[in-house]
């Protein structure tokens, strides 16, 4: 499905990620473990094409076809079906909920002067009615109908990882990137997350990469793990495996409990 | 929040139609019957103040998709006004009163995509700075070639009509402007420029392309103030480049802070302010850019969204009446 060749990205002397290879393969959970700035989010800016790496490829290996996404900038990657949630949440503050997902499905309309005659003479309609509905099937789907009109700044931070998370989803994706999508929630809002993470993949067949820091989390929906320090992956394999790996154990002694 | 003290949404479409029920459908109507007799019952005088705010609010809500709603700041608008009305003082001997008003739209908004290349490099005051420098630049060219602006003559413009003629006009275009405004606004495209506003980075993983959006931002919004350019010259019937110096784009953003940025109908109460509040000091010109100061940093300080944020809160308040 995606594919990561030996990446190198730097900032200045510090290697954010150094020779990373790694493959998502179709319909799996993969998680992605690692000490703060051992380049997880990193990783997903390559993916995204929010940075572009010094060497090395990223893949995307649709219909059995091979397409190197090495310089296809951001936009365009979305079209492929790769989307997104953030660390620190993105979402459009100012805009009400319902903007925030319809935003997501903006792949599916007209852009650029069409677009905006199109509007002008009331000819998006029909575009407008079939992303209003999936945007409203995907409220329903995460229950967020209570928050349809209001504001995005205006929300929780579980309501609005829930937002992002449903964005993302209007976009109708093929691979899912979740960047720590369960910290700072609470526990009964991380379960809640979770099965709605398991229902994407097992009912909707989207192939996710999640990074996540709660060891249990990932055991209970990665069915593979990347261990990650200072930009090296140090540990890939079941999460049983991975977090019993003596070289995983030892980064997390004295940042985190296993 | 708002929308749901109102009534309860019946259908998706409500969000998409401009007019959604029979109530919003006879205040339009009634709203356009004032309009249409504007002439009968104002003075000349305020005949043509009112005649100037219309044509005005064309260019300032055109100036409000790029700055409100795209968050690009920007002091270009002097430029695009001179450049609509310059075009339209000159193609009007060849091509007539109508489609010279397009024309000058046009015009103005292939200067406005070049001139929205920087905007793709340049962040927040740089880009002001540049876009000023563009004022500036429109400005000198006017001084120094006589074989645009007619020299120390200036350039006089064909008479299209009386005043309530001209009235009629600015008002048709105004009504066409403000519809095609607020269906941009709801469009994919409006959603676009208030994404990139707010996170430049989410608009881009959800399929934005940015340099795309800016561009026709700026297209977009040098069109509406190139046409209000060249409806200024049918309604001033003469042009020199002091009418056009950079004070105007100042004034512009003035009215785009006070009557409420990355709001249509705010455009228009800004207009109202920076036109109408003037005429009420004649006898005191050096006081009305002391006023406008104080009023924009009231505005900024206690009421982000201008004369718009405060009509709303007005009229939530008056809605929950029966409540307080
Ligand atoms: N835009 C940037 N500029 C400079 N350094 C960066 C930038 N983004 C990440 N880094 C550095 O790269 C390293 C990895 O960061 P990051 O990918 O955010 O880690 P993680 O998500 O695993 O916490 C850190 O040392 C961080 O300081
Ligand atoms: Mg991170």
């Amino acid at each position: 499905m995606l594919l990561v060749q030996n990446v190198l990205l730097k900032f200045g002397e510090v290697r954010a990620l150094d020779d990373v290879s790694l493959e998502l393969k179709k319909g799996e959970i993969l998680g992605i473990i690692g000490p703060n700035g051992s380049g997880k989010t990193s990783l997903f800016n390559v993916i995204n094409g929010i940075y572009k790496p010094q060497s090395g490829k990223i893949l995307l290996e649709l219909n059995g076809e091979k397409i190197d996404i090495t310089n296809t900038p951001t936009w365009k990657r979305t079209r492929y079906g790769i989307s997104r949630t953030f660390q620190n949440i993105k979402l459009f503050g100012t805009l009400p909920v319902v903007d925030n997902i319809i935003l997501g499905r903006n792949i599916y309309s007209d852009s650029g002067v069409i677009g905006v005659l199109k509007s002008v003479f009331s000819m998006d309609k029909k575009d407008y009615i079939n992303n209003r509905k999936k945007a409203e099937e995907i409220i329903d789907f995460l229950d967020l109908k209570p928050y349809r009109y209001s504001l995005a700044r205006d929300l929780s931070l579980g309501v609005r990882k829930k937002v992002e998370l449903a964005r993302a989803l209007a976009q109708d994706p093929k691979i899912l990137l979740l960047d720590e999508p369960t910290s700072g929630l609470t526990y009964e809002e991380k379960s809640e997350f979770l099965y709605y993470v398991k229902e994407i993949n097992e009912k909707l067949g989207i192939s996710i990469i999640v990074i996540e820091h709660d060891v249990k989390v990932v055991s209970s929906i990665a069915n593979r793990v990347i261990a990650m320090s200072f930009g090296k992956i140090i540990s890939e394999g079941t999460p049983q495996n991975v977090f019993q790996d003596p070289k995983v154990i030892e980064t997390y002694i004295g940042t985190e409990r296993i | 929040m708002i929308k749901k003290t109102v009534r309860m949404k019946t259908d998706y479409l409500d969000d998409y139609r401009l007019i959604a029920d029979l109530p919003a459908l006879v205040f339009f109507a009634l709203v356009t019957v004032v309009f249409i007799s504007i002439p009968f019952l104002f003075s000349e005088l305020w005949l043509s103040v009112i005649t100037h705010i219309a044509l005005y609010s064309i260019a300032v809500l055109g100036q409000n998709l790029l700055i409100g709603y795209t968050g690009l700041i920007s002091f270009g608008q002097a430029g695009f006004l001179a450049i609509g009305a310059y075009t339209f003082a000159h193609s009007v001997h060849i091509l007539g009163f109508i489609p010279s008003i397009f024309i000058s739209g046009l015009i103005a908004s292939v200067f406005g995509v070049i001139v929205g290349f920087p905007s793709l490099r340049l962040k927040g005051p740089y880009l002001a700075i540049a876009t000023l420098g563009f004022s500036v630049v429109v400005f000198q060219v006017l001084q120094n070639t006589p074989a645009i602006s007619g020299g120390r003559m200036g350039l006089s413009v064909p008479s299209f009509g009386s005043k309530a003629e001209i009235f009629y006009l600015v008002l048709a275009f105004c009504y066409l402007f403000y519809i095609a405004g607020y269906k941009i606004v709801k469009s994919s495209i409006g959603k676009s420029f208030s994404a990139i506003r707010d996170s430049e980075v989410a608009a881009e993983t959800l399929g934005i392309n940015i340099v795309k959006m800016k561009l026709l931002s700026f297209a977009i919004s040098s069109f509406y103030t190139g046409v209000a350019g060249a409806l200024y010259a049918i309604y001033m019937k003469y042009l020199e480049p002091n009418m056009f110096f950079i004070t105007e784009s100042i004034l512009m953003f003035s009215a785009i802070v006070i009557g409420g940025i990355g709001s249509v109908l705010g455009s228009i109460l800004g207009s109202i302010f920076v036109i109408a509040v003037p005429q009420f000091f004649v006898g005191m010109k050096e006081l009305v850019p002391i006023i406008f100061g104080i009023v924009i940093v009231l505005v900024v300080m206690f009421e982000p969204l201008g004369l718009y944020g405060r009509w709303i809160k007005i009229k939530l308040y008056f809605m929950n009446l029966p409540f307080r």
